[in-house]
């Protein structure tokens, strides 16, 4: 009797278990997987968006076009060389300003707080907020620098709109300060006083204690950082000039791959080509990834 | 010896003020400037003038409410997704025994790994196709679905609880609904708040999502504002900077009263999910 009351309320589990899981698995399937196959498939073809019922299958073409286009492979370049400055400036930022907080016992809600705010500033805002305080004649930049006697600088245009772009980024950069503190708080006090019993300084302790118990995180944000910075998309285009909203043509210091991308698709209807573009940078992306994981055994620490 | 550790405290708050200050200023910068008349091009740098009607203008000159309201469907939409879904859907994985469920997870490990264009784009595209664009349907779809980031978070959270929480429960003869309605969201406070914070946020400050699946008429605020669209009405190329300054502010400030009210939670949330590591 006992028994069959367990066996039943196990089997009630399993049911509970798949009527729970049911939706994750039956709306990946439809509104994931078959999106992705399907994308897939028409990156193998001419399609425009109108011709689905006519659709013609150009074999690899369109990723050798990837190869070729001039525009493609510079902007990639581009996003590489933006995303080797924003993503360790993000990483240094992000973990400087935890390593300052965690030494504030006063007011350390007040400066969290502040410091974190930038981070949950809406992308649309924060770009129309930079926009203005980059302007050239009238922009709060301008006016800083001014004080100190030095010409006002033309942001916004050609030589130094990578400059203003990674300005802006670094300022929003704060989203890995929880975690960083709360990695930071979670390293055991026992250690520091181990090390300074062995008379190990400041820098010996935070090289040999700090960083590699909070390595797994650093890891955690570059990870997280490669896959965002090879998606940068929208900050170039709020900081680009004219009004057409997100099909806006940034300079070209600034022009990156997503923005090709999505001047293909949404611009022109080349869903064939941009899509064959996403595919290209989704695998860049993914081995990037696997490499920077691979990497982990010699930089990483976990402690269990 | 203790001198030095004295100076280094100061220095360290002194880095901090400074820090304050760079990140803060823009902000009060965007506020200060919201107020300014709108037809003097000068920008101020502080509050000194105060220009109220530019919040009139900000939300007369476009049809920011009907912008204001459609964002709000999509918190819903997005709220519901994260506290009903991802919830239930993470307290499977956590807690309940069953075959295949090693299996699944890998699923939602695998969809951690995707970059999100590789998901927005071909829905795009697969949409567009079935021609059920401009519908809050699809993303009402992607919520049920539920995120792997979520239902990650809510498993790591769960996996701490112990076991015989769930037997007392049983044996109590207490449903289902009940048991976590009554027992399991209280346990997760923290954890609970940190999803809706992230879920209302993220629908918030979306602008791609709308941008490519609805129109116009259905555009939330984030993607109405990505252009310039506070300008003269005759003169398209003067941009009233004041009015588009006070329109972020508009946007922005539920946020930030949000994350005022949150923050305890958020820390709390991402100590206790033992997603430090």
């Amino acid at each position: 009797m006992a028994e069959k009351r367990f066996w039943n309320a196990k089997r009630r589990e399993i049911a509970l278990f798949y009527v729970l899981v049911a939706p994750f698995v039956i709306l990946f399937i439809a509104t994931k997987l078959v999106p992705f196959v399907n994308g897939l498939y028409l990156s193998l073809t001419n399609y425009t968006g109108y011709n689905y019922d006519r659709v013609e299958f150009v074999g690899v073409n369109n990723y050798q076009r990837v190869f070729t286009d001039a525009q493609a492979m510079s902007s990639l370049g581009r996003t590489f060389l933006i995303g080797c400055i924003t993503v360790p400036l993000g990483l240094i930022v992000g973990l400087g300003c935890a390593l300052l907080l965690n030494k504030a016992r006063k007011g350390l809600g007040v400066f969290r707080t502040i410091i974190y705010m930038p981070s949950i500033i809406p992308t649309v805002a924060a770009g129309l907020m930079w926009r203005i305080i980059f302007n050239a004649n009238e922009g709060l930049l301008n006016k800083f620098l001014g004080i100190f006697g030095i010409n006002p600088v033309n942001w916004l245009g050609y030589d130094h709109i990578l400059a203003a772009l990674v300005i802006m980024m670094t300022w929003g950069s704060t989203g890995g300060l929880l975690l960083n503190l709360a990695a930071l708080q979670g390293i055991p006090n026992e250690l520091y006083e181990a090390a300074a019993l062995d008379g190990a300084g400041g820098w010996k302790k935070f090289t040999k204690i700090t960083l590699p118990m909070i390595s797994p995180i650093l890891f955690f944000n570059l990870v997280m950082g490669i896959i965002g910075g090879f998606q940068l998309y929208a900050q170039p285009v709020l900081l680009a000039p004219g009004s057409n909203g997100v099909l806006n043509l940034p300079l070209k210091p600034t022009y990156t791959y997503m923005v090709h991308a999505y001047q293909q698709i949404l611009g022109y209807s080349r869903f064939g080509y941009g899509l064959a573009m996403m595919w290209v940078l989704v695998f860049i992306i993914n081995i990037l990834t696997v490499i920077v994981t691979k990497t982990q055994k010699y930089w990483v620490f976990y402690s269990d | 010896m203790n001198r030095k550790k004295e100076i280094r405290k100061y220095l360290a708050y002194a880095f901090l003020v400074a820090l304050s200050v760079v990140f803060l200023y823009p902000l009060i910068f965007l506020a200060a400037n919201s107020l300014r008349p709108y037809i003097n091009k000068k920008p101020v740098i502080f509050f000194t003038e105060w220009h109220v009607e530019n919040y009139y203008f900000a939300v007369a000159m476009i049809p920011f409410f009907k912008y204001l309201l459609n964002t709000m469907k999509l918190v819903v939409i997005s709220v519901f997704g994260s506290l009903v879904m991802d919830f239930l859907m993470g307290y499977a994985f956590a807690r309940l025994r069953a075959p295949g469920r090693e299996m699944l997870f890998k699923l939602v490990l695998l969809q951690l790994m995707i970059p999100y264009i590789a998901i927005q784009i071909p829905q795009f595209v697969w949409y567009n196709t079935l021609g059920l664009m401009d519908t809050y349907w699809i993303f009402i779809l992607n919520a049920l679905g539920g995120s792997a980031y979520n239902i990650f978070l809510v498993k790591q959270f769960m996996s701490s609880f112990p076991r015989e929480l769930d037997d007392a429960a049983k044996v109590d003869g207490c449903g289902f609904l009940r048991m976590i309605a009554q027992i399991v969201i209280p346990l997760s406070k923290p954890l609970y708040a940190l999803l809706f914070f992230n879920a209302f946020v993220a629908a918030w400050n979306d602008y791609m999502g709308p941008q490519m699946f609805l129109t116009g008429d259905k555009f939330p605020l984030a993607t109405a504002m990505f252009g310039n669209i506070y300008f003269l009405p005759d003169k398209p190329e003067i941009i009233l900077e004041p009015v588009l300054m006070a329109a972020c502010v508009l946007f922005t400030l539920p946020v930030i009263i949000l994350f005022f009210f949150f923050q305890k939670y958020l820390v709390q949330g991402i100590v206790t999910s033992g997603l430090k590591g």
